[in-house]
């Protein structure tokens, strides 16, 4: 396993040294991550496995396509920002916005997220181990978000299509969410999706989907949106 | 963007500038036009005006600036000035220090009056306080204001990427709420009904000395601890009747408060250890006060938290 030491360098430096240490198909570790935004950024290592001792800043691992990323410590916003594929894990809290706009992937949050996890979210799968904040699922279009805890106000705000799954309590609904009764399939997907985080079902979970009344929204029914 | 940070002690004294430009450098990159700090130690039996001669930096425009304030004063009040160093040394000497000693009572006529002084911008008044604020980043500070060693209770620093107004000295933060002594807001957002509530403000007596929209929120803060209020009711009230996207720190002699708006657009992170709270836009930056371990969280929307001198988070 290959061992790279962020400290004093300059981000280009980090990101360019990160991406030669792994081109060799080694494990790497990177210390001294000290908050730094934009670490990890545009990665396109299909199948290498980079881990994280400390905290990274904004935008980690954004626009992911095939790396495994685990962070050991929390991430700031916009953590795995337009993955498209491969894994980001974060051991701790995540900042605003985790998941942002995501297509494909895997992204765990194992502590609490902030808020607007997933928004605008055209694919792949988020699990929050802990809490999320206000407007988790805003506009998602595609993909499922999973909460163990609890969620903020405004879940599934204005959402297209995709699933969320709540586990604690739901704080209030979106502009056109809707409570949906769980499927067989549902039950499996949640299963199946905790597993791949390392998490087994323990409790009962309530599904969020769109209503679909705002797909054609007309001035007219503005009560729809602001309700 | 901009980046707003705050610490205040647990127990005793802190070096409350060191902890504040090394958060503030941690996250400079938000925001290089200006920076500042408002410091604030024990309640002292004095006031402290600092300022700003705008005409310039010579002796002559000094001399009438201490003239005119003590004109302003009256025979109440005695004004002394504090020699902040050289020239030579780095700093800049249109910027004063005054100590203003008399009743509170004339010391808020004189607040109340002083903004108004031709050749005068008036960064802050206090028993506690002192501002410092300058273009430039915070080690730019350091080198040209010459405040390492400033020892305190607590303090709120700011950097600041300019949106809504100029870039010069007097629309840095931190701002002061004029007329009271001793509060100052850093703030990270911008206000929407910004013209309409200082259009009332005005009409009840109140001064701006900037356009800075940050202004507002001490100003109004301000009035409603004359009014009464605590600082937690009046950052309660401050996130219903101020509107726009803000978070901001205001300290007053007490403490700290906090204040997030309902969509919760602007970053914070707090994080304390056994000695100090701290608070940030980013984890970084409180990370370089508190070092690699400590509990940190993201204030959510809608929030107002406070911490008052010598005491934990209530």
């Amino acid at each position: 396993m290959a061992c790279f030491d962020a400290d004093g360098l300059t981000l280009r430096d980090v990101n360019a040294g990160l991406r030669e240490a792994a081109a060799g198909g080694e494990d790497v570790t990177l210390v001294n991550p000290n908050y730094r935004h934009n670490l990890c950024v545009a990665w396109r290592i299909k199948g290498s496995r980079l881990n994280v001792e400390g905290s990274v800043g904004y935008y980690f691992a954004g626009l992911n396509n095939g790396g495994h990323f685990k962070v050991s410590g929390n991430a700031g916003w916009g953590v795995a920002e337009n993955m498209t594929s491969g894994s980001v894990v974060v051991e701790g809290d995540a900042g605003h916005c985790a998941g942002a706009s995501l297509n494909g992937g895997f992204l765990y949050i194992a502590g609490n997220a902030s808020p607007r996890a997933g928004i605008s979210m055209k694919g792949g799968t988020i699990v929050i181990g802990g809490n999320a904040g206000m407007m988790t699922g805003f506009m998602i279009q595609k993909g499922q978000i999973i909460v163990r805890g609890d969620v903020g106000d405004g879940i599934g705000d204005s959402m297209y299509e995709g699933e969320i799954f709540v586990g604690g309590e739901i704080h209030g609904m979106g502009n056109d969410a809707i409570m949906e009764t769980m499927t067989v399939d549902d039950h499996r997907l949640v299963e199946e999706k905790l597993g791949e985080a390392g998490l087994t079902v323990d409790r009962d979970y309530e599904k969020i989907v769109s209503g679909k009344k705002l797909w054609h929204f007309d001035k007219k029914d503005w009560e729809l949106w602001h309700k | 963007m901009c980046g707003i940070a705050g610490v205040i002690a647990k127990d005793g004294q802190l070096p409350v500038f060191r902890l504040l430009a090394d958060m503030i450098g941690a996250e400079q990159h938000r925001g290089e036009d200006s920076s500042g700090f408002a410091f604030y130690g024990s309640p002292a039996s004095h006031y402290i005006l600092r300022l700003r001669c705008t005409e310039g930096s010579e002796a002559s425009h000094r001399k009438a600036v201490l003239d005119e304030l003590e004109s302003l004063a009256g025979p109440s009040l005695d004004i002394t000035e504090t020699n902040l160093g050289d020239a030579a040394d780095g700093v800049d000497p249109s910027f004063m220090r005054l100590i203003v000693e008399g009743d509170e009572e004339s010391v808020r006529e004189f607040a109340r009056l002083a903004p108004s002084a031709p050749g005068v911008a008036m960064h802050s008044i206090g028993r506690s306080v002192e501002i410092v604020k300058d273009k430039g980043t915070a080690s730019d500070i350091m080198a040209r204001h010459g405040l390492a060693d400033f020892v305190g209770t607590h303090g709120i620093a700011h950097c600041r990427l300019a949106t809504e107004s100029r870039v010069d000295v007097e629309h840095s933060h931190p701002l002061w709420g004029f007329p009271r002594p001793d509060v100052t807001v850093v703030h990270n957002g911008q206000l929407t009904n910004y013209n309409r509530l200082r259009r009332q403000l005005e009409h009840e007596g109140h001064k701006f000395s900037t356009s800075n929209d940050s202004e507002l929120i001490a100003i109004w803060i301000a009035k409603r601890l004359d009014e009464g209020a605590t600082l937690r009711e009046a950052l309660e009230e401050s996130t219903q009747t101020i509107d726009g996207t803000f978070t901001y720190l205001i300290a007053t002699e007490e403490g700290i408060g906090m204040a997030k708006d309902r969509l919760a657009v602007k970053p914070l992170v707090v994080g304390e250890n056994a000695t100090m709270v701290c608070m940030a836009s980013e984890a970084g930056a409180v990370a370089a006060a508190l070092g690699t371990s400590f509990d940190s969280y993201e204030p959510i929307e809608n929030v107002v938290i406070t911490w008052p001198v010598s005491t934990q988070t209530v």
